[in-house]
């Protein structure tokens, strides 16, 4: 009996202190894990100290930023001023470009001109030189752009004849009566030019026979040059000057 | 035997532990000086066992109260807004390392005997 309840104390004493064991180390269990899990977590977890110096770093940290942004905001003004600049630089490149285009014949062009219509007779037919020497005279008059049946004349534009009512220009496109030249200038100019008397380029070929008819509009449109690119093989920008 | 009990214990509380669920953070505080509370009873057990005056019910009543009462405390603190529970580990630390002094002595004790 005595044994026994030596036995029993022992048991209690014994369990207890394993109840005691096991609260201890779950609580300790809790708390490190639950520590764990804050020391991940967001600002609700922090203490008012550490809030505190996380506050004040992230003020000297929006300091810094507001700095470095007003740094690049300045910055970003001076690209923008270069930029303009090199905006303008273009623009008056383009421009340029735009005015270059027009003068070499690249673009549709618009103005007050004349028509010219040129046809074959029964009697007579035109030849390359008449042709030429109608481009003379309306260069000669001021004429800006000319066209002959819609083909565009520019400076390297040649016309030559393969046969009889066949004109070639552009050493490959092939062009036949009626022609239809426009050019645009002043239109009193060339109109005054080609009707001169006798020397004028309208007497001369009424007198051989053939058919000139002139008229004036206020309003032409000659349509740009298509025949390929305008290439130079053997002539250099001189770069000494 | 006990010490059987007391390996078993430990190793229940640790699975048991890791089954709860964590905490909220305000109650971590408390908890933190519940268990630093209830370690130096443990230590106190220890030491007290081995100047052979253990008390059973010193023991438990020890790790229960002292516990609830730290957290009493640290609660009464964060009330009035004085850092109580700073105190209470002051107090328990110290007692704590009272209490390890006395193991290691018992011990040291203990070695030395047996070389000679």
């Amino acid at each position: 009996m005595k044994t026994f309840f030596k036995n029993k104390q022992a048991v209690t004493i014994a369990v207890m202190i394993s109840i005691v064991a096991i609260i201890l180390t779950s609580t300790i269990c809790i708390q490190v894990k639950s520590v764990e899990e804050y020391k991940k977590a967001d600002i609700e977890s922090l203490r008012d100290e550490e809030l505190k110096a996380q506050m004040s770093l992230y003020k000297t940290r929006y300091e810094e930023a507001q700095k470095q942004y007003e740094d690049n905001q300045n910055k970003i003004k001076e690209y923008k001023d270069t930029e303009n600049e090199n905006e303008k630089a273009a623009n008056l490149i383009e421009k340029e470009l735009e005015e270059t285009k027009v003068l070499l014949g690249l673009t549709e062009v618009k103005g007050e001109g004349i028509v010219v219509t040129l046809k074959d007779t029964d009697m007579a037919t035109y030849w390359a030189k008449d042709i030429r020497n109608l481009m003379n005279e309306l260069k000669y008059a001021g004429a800006e752009a000319i066209s002959i049946n819609g083909n565009r004349i520019i400076n390297m534009t040649d016309i030559v004849e393969i046969a009889e009512g066949y004109i070639l220009i552009y050493g490959n496109t092939r062009i036949k009566s009626p022609y239809t030249i426009k050019a645009i200038g002043d239109t009193t100019y060339l109109t005054s030019t080609l009707n001169m008397k006798n020397t004028g380029f309208v007497d001369v070929m009424e007198s051989n026979g053939l058919d000139v008819t002139v008229e004036q509009s206020k309003n032409i449109t000659i349509e740009p040059y298509t025949k390929g690119e305008i290439e130079s093989k053997y002539m250099k920008e001189d770069e000494q000057k | 035997m006990t010490l059987i009990f007391i390996i078993v214990g430990c190793v229940l509380g640790v699975g048991l532990g890791f089954l709860i669920p964590t905490l909220p953070y305000s109650m971590s505080n408390y908890l933190a000086i519940a268990i630093v509370a209830a370690l130096d009873t443990v230590f106190g057990g220890i030491a007290s066992n081995i100047k052979k005056n253990f008390d059973m019910k010193v023991f438990i009543s020890g790790f229960f109260v002292n516990a609830i009462l730290a957290i009493l405390l640290t609660y009464l603190g964060q009330k009035l807004n004085v850092d109580i529970y700073l105190a209470a580990i002051v107090v328990f630390i110290g007692r704590m390392f009272n209490n390890l002094g006395i193991i290691r002595r018992y011990y040291l004790n203990k070695l030395t005997k047996k070389k000679d």
